[in-house]
């Protein structure tokens, strides 16, 4: 005998029971990666995520439930009607859960192999340590990183504590992005891992701040457009005060292209034009270490990409920005900011641990063990890596035996990780 | 012995917690005037002690010695975590209703373990294959391990083989190791042609060392479900005394070590290798391999049992209604699990002893709103930390709960008191109120009584700074509430110092500082804060039970147990009062539990929560990664070489900071480094706590880690002088060695290890052989000065890595 209420009671009924058992499936964190992947994760990192992600899965799991009491409570045509709304929000709410889940345990599956997860873990140590120097000192907590690889230029950042697909849910890790060509070279995991230093710090909105007082005396223009770009400046300088020349030669290779593309000049951009972005680093060199091999990138790149024949506007920018490079690379570098408790950031980074004497002071000191022992991998690894990103880029001739080595000790360091 | 000292003073049994003041008429009893303390004069000139001298000869010192080579350290870890694993699985079906039938428990338990026991098996016959095949006899060790390392297991092969974590893979690599071990030691000895064992071919005493390991393991299971054969000797025990060998002296019961002990298997292997012909061979092999009859101790899971039934009767009592009946059904299954049974307690005593005055004692808690306001002051003080929504019935349960465990703790004091107690009522009376005290402070919350009572008497409350309270954890998943341990309710926030962290010891007397260094990566050079998480196991349990349990600690795959319990430490009173400013809340064992890391004895332990604090891996050659080691010295006092041997490991932060210095020329930098780390381990070694790390190798005394006891038998003076003087002895060359040698050490430092060891061999001093004689209960003349030798042989070596061999 048909009526409406168990017309609609038997259509509602079935998609809650679809809800409810794809619900289900979603919830097996170990189908959506393999356990191998979930294993190659560093222990700790494992148990942050999964239980952050299982909280998303909970509150998806208790709204099926509500909806599968509702229904069995449902008297009239009135409470099932209400219900189909219900069951289109879960709807919504599942895609938006799937969406996130999807992100991470792509992220994680990229994990291919034993070498590949090793990498990662690697990865994720030397950004984590990078933010732990610090803001652990600054009485911060220091998120988890999960680092994933991909295809593509440059490295990019999914923030931890940034709300996530499904609304709800807020990020457990810092997400980074390597790209495969830097894979062994991953100095831009510090440029990403400064975003996220900057977020929980709030110094983006201080180093804007800084470049406009600092430039509004030339130029309005001027301090506006740097201010802009204080958040790709500070993960810049971030990555300078942790790695030296090494981020420089690093940033120098992922922005560099034809002229159209290193001049490009995008209003509202966050991203400096690649050719001031690189001379500012190469600024930064100067001023804390002096003379060195970057003089001779800045040679190149200057010759390389000359200024005759760009637009009017980008012409001037360029031309009023050279003189201040150096300028602009002290307030990055030692203006005390409230963001460091009062301090300028090379007083909780010094780059003068990693200047060309530095380095070859730590090659005397660690031997042959440098990229052998655990010891030294783990207490140096942003140390080494400055180290092979600078041999790589005065010794170019022995470039593929430097990556290799580095690949050795970045094995070395995944495989000291306790594994989950 | 009775005792001397008694007045009417002791008897009255007042305290806050209770309002009698008797639990019958006092009677007064004389007090004793005799002293029976006999009167010792403190110095001799001849040392004598109690037991009979022992001769020695050579198939003696060749057991010894044997015995000795076959040891491994790893080994012990791999039995303690079959022992483990096993009482879980079985623990876990025995609460899922396999409860009657032990034989099918049993039997799941071993099928659990045969991946293991099968991959043994299959080794051995690959191993007597290639004897068979080869010229063993002239075929060099190292030969010998590359044949052997060729087999490939079957568990690595096989798809479908289900080891997440790869525990299963760990543990068969330890065995493997300790097999390859055995296999060239019978090789050695079938070459050396001492022995019966000579005659026959290597496949035959492979053969044999086969079957021996299987039931070796077999027992090693059955000794981890805690099975109690009904006449249990241990082979090491007959074959000793068959032998003229002492038991070694332990500062700790046997029955305190949780798992099954390798010299059983060494035992009989090294008897085999030594058979001077077939009968000897049959008989020391019909002892071990016969299967003893027994029963799987449940008392654990009894108790647990019991104690939910005794919650609940506390929960429906009526007015007015005793306690009493609830009590007397109880207290077996307590004392059953401390091992005291009724035989000890007659029912009448048990009412009379335990059962009434507990029930006296306790009364005044008994009724809902009582066991309300207790449940109200336990969350209060902490129960929120465990995120609870707790209902009025739930409160009324917690109370119940802490009502229980008082009772549960009074009974197994009581249970626990020496046997004259019982004939003088009196005091027996006034010690089951302490009893009852000491339960009552660490299971009530601390604003039990009022304020102005603590001020009276502070010795009711263990905490002055924190309001806390002991609380069961309910231990694994499950219907029944298994309880293994008591966390404190509350996690105790506080700061890491360099200081502090240096003076607090852990196990082994090694300061918590280079354990949190080498181990967890954090060096204390500033303050740290910390949260430290307190657990108290009871009795039958051991740290592996917190670690296992512990979400903060655990949540992890079986591999990682060995990690997880690092990282327990004994919080022994001096821990307790440096690290929270609360002595009187460390382990009440008077730093005993600072000896045994697998003690199944009631003792506290802590953890510390460390912001950003990782365990520091190494991964070996294979691929598997294991927890750094700290570095440590230990000592071989070879009685029969008449050696001294120092084995100082470095761990690799150790070794890098003084390869670091001689890298750079540095050389007096890096001798004054080493020298100051040797100078801290001799002094940590000779403490009481440390006892683990020196052996001793002596034709009367049974080697292993528990060998160290018979220094107990040398007076202190002689020992001390020793320690001393091993410090003048080795200090100078190995300073020398630190200068002059930096080649050796950087090229050891370069390596791929974990850390290095300096071996440092002495011939031993003149004097050595009055220590041989003392152990061997001889009556020694004692000269003036002992080891006066200015200058002693040594020789350093320097190898990559742990070596203890």
């Amino acid at each position: 005998m048909h009526s409406e209420f168990n017309d609609i009671y038997q259509q509602v009924s079935r998609q809650i029971g679809h809800w409810s058992q794809a619900i289900s499936r979603l919830s097996k964190l170990d189908e959506l990666a393999s356990v191998a992947s979930w294993k190659s994760l560093e222990h700790y990192l494992n148990i942050a995520l999964k239980s952050r992600l299982e909280e998303g899965l909970n509150r998806l799991q208790q709204s099926a439930l509500k909806l599968q009491i509702l229904l069995k409570n449902a008297k009239t045509i009135n409470d099932l009607k209400k219900l189909q709304i219900e069951v289109d929000v879960l709807k919504k709410q599942y895609l938006r859960t799937e969406t996130m889940l999807d992100f991470y345990t792509d992220a994680i599956n990229t994990r291919t192999n034993y070498n590949m997860a090793t990498l990662m873990r690697a990865c994720d140590y030397i950004a984590n340590k990078s933010m732990k120097t610090i803001l652990e000192p600054l009485g911060k907590k220091v998120p988890p990183v999960l680092t994933y690889v991909d295809k593509g230029l440059g490295a990019s950042i999914l923030k931890a504590n940034l709300r996530l697909w499904d609304g709800k849910t807020n990020s457990p890790v810092a997400a980074i992005k390597v790209v495969r060509h830097n894979l062994y070279r991953p100095t831009a995991l510090i440029h990403e891992a400064g975003h996220q230093v900057a977020h929980i710090l709030n110094w983006n909105k201080e180093l804007a701040n800084v470049l406009y007082e600092k430039l509004k005396g030339h130029s309005i223009e001027l301090a506006e457009l740097w201010s802009g770009w204080a958040s790709e400046i500070a993960a810049d300088t971030f990555a300078f005060v942790h790695t030296g020349y090494a981020a420089i030669a690093g940033l120098h290779d992922v922005v560099s292209g034809d002229h159209k593309f290193v001049f490009r000049y995008r209003p509202l951009d966050p991203h400096p034009i690649s050719y001031l972005r690189v001379l500012l680093g190469i600024s930064m060199c100067k001023l804390i270490y002096g003379e060195g091999p970057w003089n001779q990138m800045e040679r190149v790149w200057k010759k390389k990409y000359t200024i005759n024949l760009l637009r009017d506007n980008v012409l001037e920018l360029i031309n009023k920005s050279l003189p201040l490079l150096i300028e602009i690379a002290k307030s990055c570098l030692e203006t005390p900011m409230k963001a460091f408790k009062g301090k300028p950031i090379t007083y909780w980074i010094n780059p003068k641990n990693v200047s060309p004497k530095q380095l070859s002071q730590l090659v005397k000191q660690a031997g042959l063990a440098l990229n052998n022992s655990h010891y030294w991998i783990s207490k140096e690894a942003i140390r080494l890596l400055a180290l092979s990103g600078y041999q790589i880029a005065t010794n170019p001739k022995k470039g593929l035996e430097i990556l290799e080595q580095q690949r050795q000790w970045m094995l070395k360091l995944g495989g000291t990780l306790q594994e989950a | 012995m009775k005792s001397s000292i008694t007045s009417n003073a002791i008897y009255e049994l007042e305290s806050p917690f209770i309002n009698l003041t008797t639990f019958k008429e006092k009677q007064h009893i004389k007090p004793s005037l005799e002293s029976q303390i006999p009167i010792h004069r403190p110095f001799k000139s001849v040392y004598e002690l109690e037991g009979t001298e022992h001769v020695y000869d050579d198939k003696k010192e060749h057991y010894v010695e044997l015995m000795d080579e076959l040891y491994d350290e790893e080994f012990d870890e791999f039995l303690s975590e079959i022992a483990h694993e096993a009482r879980n699985i079985y623990d876990k079906q025995y609460h899922e209703g396999f409860q009657n039938n032990e034989v099918m428990a049993q039997q799941s338990v071993t099928e659990y373990f045969s991946p293991i026991s099968n991959e043994i098996d299959r080794f051995m016959d690959y191993m007597i294959g290639i004897a068979d095949e080869h010229d063993t006899e002239n075929m060099s060790d190292e030969v010998w391990d590359n044949l052997v390392d060729q087999y490939v297991p079957e568990m690595e092969t096989t798809p479908n083989f289900e080891d997440f974590g790869g525990w299963f893979k760990k543990k068969w690599k330890q065995a493997k190791k300790k097999l390859k071990k055995y296999s060239r030691v019978a090789k050695k000895w079938a070459r050396k042609g001492l022995s019966y064992a000579k005659k026959r071919a290597l496949s035959y005493a492979l053969g044999k060392i086969k079957r021996y390991a299987r039931t070796f393991i077999n027992k090693a299971i059955k000794w981890g479900l805690k099975y109690i054969p009904k006449k249990y000797q241990p082979i090491t025990k007959i074959l000793g005394k068959r032998m003229g060998i002492l038991r070694e002296v332990s500062t700790y019961k046997n029955d305190e070590i949780d798992y099954y002990s390798q010299q059983e298997l060494d035992g009989v292997i090294a008897q085999f290798i030594l058979a001077t012909d077939e009968v000897e061979e049959n008989r020391i092999e019909q002892a071990f391999l016969s299967q003893e009859e027994g029963y799987i101790d449940n008392s654990l899971n009894m108790l647990d049992e019991a104690r939910e039934e005794f919650v609940q009767s506390i929960g429906q009592l009526k007015e007015g209604e005793s306690i009493e009946p609830a009590i007397e059904n109880f207290a077996p299954a307590v004392m059953m699990a401390i091992k005291l049974g009724l035989k000890v307690y007659g029912r009448d005593k048990l009412i009379s002893v335990i059962a009434r005055p507990v029930s006296r004692l306790i009364g005044r808690y008994i009724n809902q709103k009582n066991a309300r306001i207790l449940s109200r002051l336990l969350v209060d003080s902490g129960l929120k930390m465990f995120h609870l929504e707790v209902s009025p019935e739930q409160e009324i349960e917690q109370g119940n709960r802490a009502i229980a465990a008082v009772v549960e703790d009074t009974i197994r004091e009581i249970a626990k008191f020496p046997e004259h107690f019982s004939q003088n009522e009196a005091l027996l009376e006034s010690y089951i109120v302490q009893a009852f005290e000491t339960a009552a402070k660490t299971n009530f919350p601390d604003d039990i009584l009022p304020e102005e009572t603590y001020i009276k008497r502070p010795d009711l409350r263990e905490a002055s700074k924190h309001k806390v309270a002991w609380k069961m954890k309910k231990y694994g998943k499950g219907r029944i509430k298994k309880c293994r341990y008591k966390k404190l309710n509350k996690e105790i926030e506080t700061e890491l110092t360099p200081y502090l962290v240096d003076e607090i010891k852990t196990f082994g007397g090694v300061s918590l500082a280079k354990v949190l260094k080498d181990q967890m990566g954090v060096t204390v050079n500033k303050r740290i804060p910390v949260k430290i998480h307190l657990f108290q196991t009871l009795p039958g349990a051991s740290r592996y039970h917190i670690g296992k349990n512990e979400s903060i600690l655990s949540k992890s795959s079986e591999s990682e147990s060995h990690v997880i319990l690092k990282q327990i430490h004994p919080l022994t009173t001096v821990a307790a009062g440096l690290l929270i400013g609360e002595p009187a809340l460390g382990c009440k064992s008077n730093g005993k539990c600072l000896i045994n890391k697998n003690s199944s004895s009631e003792h506290r332990y802590y953890y510390i929560e460390i912001p950003n604090a990782r365990p520091q891996m190494y991964q070996d050659k294979s691929g598997e990664q294991h927890l750094r080691k700290v570095t440590t010295l230990k000592i071989k006092l070879n009685f029969i070489k008449n050696k001294i041997k120092l084995f100082l490991f470095f761990s690799e932060s150790d070794t890098q900071k003084i390869a670091s210095q001689m890298r750079q020329h540095i050389e007096n930098k890096a001798a004054q480094i080493g020298v100051k780390i040797i100078e801290y381990e001799l002094k940590t070694i000779f403490s009481k706590h440390a006892k683990e790390n020196i052996m001793v190798v002596h034709p009367n005394v049974m080697p292993g880690k528990k060998s160290s006891g018979v220094l107990d038998l040398i007076p202190t003076v002689i020992k001390n002088k020793l320690e001393k003087k091993i410090k003048e002895w080795i200090l100078p060359k190995l300073s020398d060695f630190f200068m002059n040698k930096s080649s050796e050490f950087i090229q050891a430092a370069n390596e791929n290890a974990d850390g290095l060891t300096v071996c440092i061999t002495m011939e031993a001093p003149s004097d050595f052989n009055l220590l041989k004689q003392l152990i061997n209960f001889k009556k020694v003349k004692m000269p003036e000065q002992v080891f006066e030798q200015k200058k002693l042989e040594l020789t350093i070596s320097v190898k990559s890595g742990y070596h203890y061999a």
